[in-house]
C-alpha cells in the first residue's frame, strides 16, 4: 500500500462525515465506522457503503468512515465522490 | 426482554434503600413524612474550637462501613474536596459506603476505582456524567444510582429517605466554630444552597476550608450550631472550573430562533407585566433568550422581580440595569455571579429546600412565573429528558428542571428539533426526568408547541399572532430528514439508575445499555 493511494474526502463538521479509502491487500472489502450515532446508524450506514461498492464493482477496498451525524443523502455523495477520486487514481 | 412495569414489588426488588419506594402518579402526589435522620440531638458541652485534621475529623464523626456521606457541586468541574475525603476514607479502611452529592461531575470521575474496590457501592446525584456516567451505565455500580431534582433531595434530606450520617461541606471561609461561607477567600463558588441543607440534617457535619478567618465570620452561610469540626486543607477547589460544560452563550443561528421565540412567547402573555419572575437555564438558547427579553422590557418599562435558581452573570447585569429588584441564588454558575452574591444586598444565598423542596411550606420555585429550560430529547407527551444520550448512556443532570417545570407558572423546554442526526422529539423519550404534564410550551428552531393542557396559552399565543405547531407534527418533519434510528437495545434485567420525582416517588429507571 503506497500512500498516494489514499483518498480522503469529507469533513468532520457536525451532519458530514469523512471517508477515507485505501487499497487492501486481499480482494475482500473492509468498512470501518466510528460515529456518535453507531448505535442508531451504524448498520444504516455500512449497508449504505457496502451497496456503492457493489454498483462501482471495487474490491480490495479499506473504507473508514468517521461520522458526525450525515444524513444518507450526504453519506452516498460523500462515498461515491470518494470511490469515483480511488479508481481515477489507482487505474 | 420487555420494559419492567414499575409496580411497588419491583421498586423494592431492585432499590434496595432504607425506605419504600413508590411509581409516580401525576393524579396523587405523594406526601413525606418528616422522619429526618436527626431522632436526637447532642449534647457536645461547650466546645470553644473545632479545628481537627481530617482524619480525626472522620474518626470522631463515627463513620463506619455501610453509612452514607455527602458532598456538594458548587465547584463543579474545579472541585477538589471529594478526592482529598476519598483518599482519607481510604486510608483509614472504610468501606461499603453510600455517596450522596448534590451531584457529580467531571471532576469526580476518579470514583469509578472506588467503586471497583468496594469503597463506595451505591451513588445518589442529581447528576452523573463523563467517564462516572458510563460506568454507571455499563451496570458496574453495585446498587441502582439515585437520582433526584435539586427540590427533591432537600426533600429527601429532610423526610429522611436519605438519611446522610457524614456530611462534608467545602467553605471558602470558615471560622473555628465552622461558621462558614462560599464568598470570601481565594476558592469561592459563591452559594452554598446545596450544602446548608446537609449541613442541617446530617448527623455529623464536617467544614473543609482553605481559609480559616478569625471568630466570628462575617457572613454566615453554614451556622456553627450545624457544624461538628472544621478541618483546614490546602485547597477546596479551583473556581475556574465553576464555568464550565453546559453554561455559554450562543452564536448558533438554530438557538437564535429558539431564543428568538422565547422572547415571543414571554412577551406575549398577559403574566408579561412589572413584577413578573423568571428561572432562565444555562443553555445557550435561554441565555439568548435573556438579551431579545431585555429589549422589550426596557421598551414596555417593565420590570422583574426576581431571579431563581442557577445564577450567572445574565441576570447579575439585569440586576445592576435594574431591571430585577432581587436575585435568589441556590448556586453561582460564574465568578460574576459569586461577586455578585457578596456585593449586593438583592442577591440573596437561598438553600436547596428553600428553592425547590416540594415539602417544605413553600418552596421559592411555586412563585416563578416563567422558567426556561433546555433538554436532551421531548416527546410527543411532553415529557422530557434531561439525563440519558442518544445512546441511553447517563450523561446530564435533573438539576432543577422537574422542580421548576412544576413550580412555575409557564415552563418553557427549549431544544433543537435535530441534533447530530437525531430528531429531539420523539415518541417516547429515553428516560423521563420531568413529566409532561409540568411542562407547558416546548419551542424547536422549527417552531413552537404548547400542551393542549394550557388552553389558556394557546389562546394567549394565539391571539398574540404566534403561530403553533403540534409536536407530532414536528417529530414527523425531522424523520423526512434524518430518517428512522435504530432503538436502543436496552437489557431490562439490569436497572442501573432510578429517577425520583419531586415527592419520591419513582418516575423512571434507567437501565443498562446493551452492547
Amino acid at each position: 500500500m503506497t500512500k498516494d493511494k489514499k483518498i480522503i474526502v469529507g469533513s468532520v463538521e457536525s451532519g458530514d462525515m469523512l471517508v477515507t479509502i485505501t487499497p487492501t491487500t486481499t480482494q475482500e472489502n473492509e468498512i470501518i465506522v466510528d460515529s456518535k450515532f453507531i448505535q442508531q446508524f451504524g448498520e444504516e450506514i455500512k449497508t449504505i457503503v457496502a451497496g456503492i461498492l457493489k454498483d462501482y464493482k471495487v474490491n480490495g477496498v479499506l473504507v473508514e468512515i468517521n461520522d458526525q451525524g450525515a444524513i444518507p443523502a450526504v453519506i452516498r455523495a460523500r462515498v461515491k465522490t470518494g470511490i469515483e477520486r480511488y479508481l481515477a487514481k489507482n487505474d | 426482554m420487555k420494559k419492567p412495569e414499575l409496580t411497588k414489588e419491583y421498586l423494592q426488588k431492585i432499590g434496595q434503600l432504607n425506605y419504600e419506594l413508590e411509581p409516580f402518579n401525576k393524579n396523587q402526589a405523594k406526601t413525606s413524612n418528616f422522619s429526618s435522620i436527626l431522632t436526637q440531638l447532642p449534647n457536645k458541652g461547650i466546645v470553644r474550637d473545632k479545628v481537627v485534621d481530617l482524619k480525626t475529623a472522620i474518626k470522631n464523626s463515627g463513620l463506619k462501613n455501610g453509612m452514607t456521606i455527602s458532598f456538594h457541586h458548587h465547584f463543579r468541574n474545579g472541585d477538589k474536596t471529594v478526592k482529598l475525603v476519598m483518599e482519607a476514607i481510604k486510608e483509614l479502611k472504610i468501606k461499603d459506603l453510600t455517596v450522596a452529592s448534590s451531584s457529580f461531575t467531571d471532576a469526580h470521575n476518579f470514583l469509578t476505582s472506588y467503586i471497583e474496590s468496594g469503597i463506595v457501592t451505591s451513588l445518589q446525584a442529581s447528576g452523573c456524567r463523563d467517564t462516572l456516567g458510563q460506568f454507571v451505565s455499563a451496570g458496574k455500580c453495585k446498587k441502582p444510582l439515585i437520582i433526584r431534582s435539586h427540590g427533591g433531595r432537600a426533600r429527601a434530606i429532610e423526610s429522611g429517605d436519605l438519611k446522610i450520617d457524614v456530611a462534608f461541606m467545602a467553605a471558602s471561609a470558615s471560622d473555628c466554630m465552622g461558621n462558614a461561607n462560599g464568598m470570601m477567600g481565594k476558592s469561592r463558588c459563591g452559594s452554598l444552597g446545596y450544602a446548608m441543607v446537609d449541613a442541617q440534617y446530617a448527623k455529623y457535619t464536617v467544614i473543609l476550608t482553605d481559609n480559616l478567618v478569625e471568630f466570628p465570620n462575617k457572613v454566615i452561610s453554614i451556622p456553627q450550631t450545624h457544624v461538628d469540626a472544621v478541618v483546614c486543607v490546602e485547597e477546596i477547589g479551583d473556581p475556574k472550573g465553576i464555568m464550565s460544560g453546559a453554561i455559554r452563550l450562543t452564536t448558533n443561528p438554530k438557538e437564535e430562533i429558539i431564543a428568538e421565540s422565547i422572547a415571543k412567547i414571554i412577551t406575549s402573555t398577559d403574566l408579561f407585566k412589572n413584577g413578573f419572575s423568571i428561572q432562565m437555564g444555562t443553555g445557550g438558547a435561554s441565555l439568548s433568550a435573556v438579551k431579545h427579553l431585555k429589549k422589550h422590557m426596557i421598551e414596555k418599562q417593565i420590570k422583574a422581580s426576581f431571579c431563581l435558581g442557577g445564577i450567572t452573570s445574565h441576570q447579575v447585569e439585569l440586576y445592576q440595569q435594574g431591571l430585577v429588584t432581587s436575585i435568589l441564588d441556590t448556586q453561582c454558575f460564574d465568578l460574576t455571579a459569586v461577586e455578585s452574591i457578596y456585593e449586593n444586598d438583592d442577591h440573596h444565598e437561598i438553600s436547596a429546600s428553600m428553592y425547590a423542596n416540594p415539602h417544605n411550606k413553600s418552596p421559592f420555585v411555586n412563585k416563578l412565573d416563567f422558567v426556561i429550560l433546555s433538554a436532551l430529547e421531548v416527546d410527543v407527551d411532553f415529557n422530557v429528558n434531561v439525563m440519558t444520550g442518544s445512546d441511553g448512556v447517563i450523561r446530564g443532570a435533573s438539576g432543577g428542571h422537574s422542580d421548576t417545570a412544576e413550580g412555575a407558572k409557564v415552563s418553557i423546554i427549549c431544544l433543537p428539533l435535530i441534533r447530530g442526526r437525531l430528531s429531539c422529539v420523539v415518541d417516547k423519550v429515553n428516560s423521563i426526568i420531568t413529566p409532561g404534564n409540568t411542562v407547558d410550551i416546548v419551542v424547536t428552531d422549527f417552531g413552537i408547541a404548547v400542551n393542549p393542557l394550557r388552553k389558556d396559552l394557546i389562546e394567549q399565543l394565539t391571539t398574540a399572532g404566534v403561530k403553533l405547531k403540534s409536536l407530532q407534527e414536528m417529530k414527523e418533519f425531522a424523520k423526512t430528514i434524518v430518517g428512522e434510528p435504530k432503538p436502543i437495545d436496552w437489557d431490562y434485567s439490569t436497572p442501573v439508575a432510578i429517577v425520583e420525582a419531586r415527592d419520591g416517588s419513582v418516575l423512571d429507571v434507567i437501565y443498562k445499555v446493551k452492547g
